[in-house]
């Protein structure tokens, strides 16, 4: 086939890669479809010959609650360790602000606060999709509409398709009822306008309403801990540059792939603590879009492989599930009935930002050569790992 | 055999030598920067940052129940459930036991070194799920997903079944997971 088509002077038929599009419930997903079945066969004289178009697509989510009402994004990015606000603590309901506390401003899950309307819904309910607008249903649809670019087809049949969502969306806005629209988002998000709005640690889908200066207290005592972090007198973009500078001639040559310097420096942000009736922060780094984000992945998965072997027993129970598998298994053994058993919990304080880095380094080093004594390699062999 | 294309080293898959590892860490340990606002740059001096992805598998190599379980092997004997799982640690014994030497060594709350110290936590709530000792139940804490939800009912089921799965695979006895499923069931009637 291909050789056909080369000879007769045409390209190979693109991949049929999936078009991602917001489908607002079932009808639409069964109007679109047709639709999209028929579309090839009216503009059949648009394609080459030979060629049997397909447009594939898939549903994709829209906007998560989440992404709408928290806004500590904005509290973070406009933070100066020096700058004061005021105290918001009053517009807390009166229930709340009476409420014994451990922090000087107030800190409270949403759902304590009000208890009424959309407000009962925002425990655990964060990662709930929020119906788009026309005109965001409108662009996302046409952006994702590659099939007229993957088959080089004139841009002027794009009217067909947006005409096409302007009448399914007619339908669907009938029906929209009993869900997260974006006008209740919106509503919801001008009401909370005032608090600083976060997720809260282990709760990353409920929503947390602090006072201003308890946020930015939270955020004083997290990142200004000198025994974790070190303030730095330059800036992001000054940081990557010296970053750049100071990596060594050899890792440039050798692992040049997993260094991604267009990429941003790593960005942080706190969890505040309700187990910690919210006197403390959890910092977290994001590293996943950062410049080190492909040779931290490839060291993980290296270093995984080499304690795998290493410390085969601590890495036994790789999840949750297998966990809970093994408690399953104690509540199954007859001696279990027979005894008086309880559950007791610790957490390790200090486990992210409190071990110097030299011990660190020692423990894997010590990892590394305990592999090459098991497997019985050298330091110069490789080990192969995902980047 | 020559097949058209010159092969190439795969780009998902790349070698790193055992003898880079440690120097590999160091510089990416030296260089742990990251900013909060636009203009504040921090350094993390202790630690890898929660974030980082080789961060929680670095746990295991600091960690020192390897050593501790192959000198106080009885204690692995013993009949109870012992786990840590990142900074997380569990333990479920009988009540008497918890005073025999090997597992008490081990549930002290300096069995870790400075700076890394122990702090105890209460409750029953364990990783997302509810442990109940006495009784011998596992539930599920999490909330009913809301019915508010927009998207194909082929999608809301899809959620709506993997909640109900872990269920199903995990709260115990099977008499809970079931009436927690019909729950679940009820909802995805209404798709």
């Amino acid at each position: 086939m291909r050789l056909t088509l080369q000879f007769r002077g045409t390209d190979p038929p693109p991949a049929n890669i999936p078009m991602k599009l917001i489908i607002l419930n079932d009808a639409m997903e069964l109007q679109m479809r047709t639709w999209l079945q028929g579309f090839p066969l009216d503009h059949q004289e648009n394609f080459p010959p030979f060629h049997k178009a397909q447009a594939p697509f898939v549903a994709v989510k829209g906007r998560s609650l989440g992404s709408v009402l928290f806004n500590f994004c904005q509290h973070l990015w406009w933070w100066s360790i020096s700058d004061t606000v005021p105290c918001i603590c009053f517009e807390f309901p009166v229930h709340i602000q009476f409420t014994r506390r451990h922090t000087a401003h107030i800190t409270a899950f949403a759902h304590e606060c009000f208890s009424t309307g959309d407000f009962a819904q925002l425990q655990a309910h964060m990662q709930d999709e929020v119906s788009l607008l026309w005109r965001g249903f409108l662009h996302h649809n046409t952006v994702s509409f590659k099939f007229l670019k993957h088959w080089k087809l004139p841009q002027s049949l794009m009217q067909y398709w947006q005409h096409f969502l302007t009448t399914i969306w007619h339908d669907a806005s009938q029906s929209a009822r009993n869900r997260w629209t974006t006008e209740k988002a919106v509503h919801l998000k001008r009401k909370l306008s005032k608090f600083v709005c976060s997720p809260a640690d282990h709760f990353p889908y409920t929503l947390t309403l602090h006072c201003p200066q308890q946020w930015r207290e939270l955020l004083r005592r997290t990142f200004l801990d000198d025994r974790g972090f070190t303030r730095c007198a330059s800036t992001p973009v000054q940081t990557l540059v010296q970053i750049r500078e100071s990596v060594p001639q050899w890792i440039w040559e050798d692992y040049k792939w997993g260094l991604g310097f267009a990429a941003p420096l790593s960005s942080g942000y706190i969890l505040p603590k309700p187990t910690r009736d919210f006197t403390k922060a959890r910092p977290i780094v994001e590293c996943s879009r950062a410049w080190p984000k492909k040779l931290g992945h490839a060291l993980g998965v290296a270093l995984f492989e080499i304690l795998n072997v290493v410390f085969k027993d601590l890495l036994r129970l790789k999840d949750v599930q297998q966990i809970l598998a093994l408690i399953h298994q104690a509540f199954r053994s007859p001696m279990f009935d027979d005894m008086d058993y309880e559950l007791y919990q610790t957490d390790i304080a200090g486990f992210y930002n409190q071990v110097e880095h030299h011990r660190i380094l020692h423990a894997v080093s010590y990892a590394v050569y305990q592999f090459c004594i098991l497997q019985n390699q050298t330091l110069e062999s490789c080990i192969q790992t995902a980047q | 055999m020559f097949r058209r294309h010159r092969r190439t080293q795969s780009k998902e898959h790349r070698e790193i030598k055992l003898q880079d590892i440690v120097p590999l860490a160091e510089i990416l340990l030296a260089h742990s920067f990251f900013h909060v606002a636009r203009t504040q740059v921090f350094r993390q001096h202790r630690d890898a940052s929660m974030g980082l992805q080789w961060a929680p598998i670095l746990s295991v190599a600091l960690m020192r129940e390897a050593t501790y379980f192959s000198i106080f092997s009885q204690a692995a004997s013993q009949p109870h459930v012992a786990h840590r799982y990142v900074d997380n640690r569990l333990l479920l014994i009988p009540r008497q036991h918890l005073q025999s030497c090997a597992i008490a060594t081990f549930w002290k709350l300096a069995f870790y070194s400075a700076p890394m110290l122990l702090e105890t936590v209460q409750g029953y709530e364990v990783l997302g799920f509810n442990i109940g000792p006495r009784q011998s139940t596992i539930t599920f804490v999490q909330p009913l997903r809301s019915v508010q939800i927009s998207g194909t009912s082929q999608a809301i089921r899809s959620g709506v079944l993997a909640r109900s799965r872990l269920i199903l695979t995990n709260a115990f006895p099977h008499e809970i997971a079931r009436s927690s499923d019909s729950r679940f069931s009820g909802i995805i009637g209404q798709y």
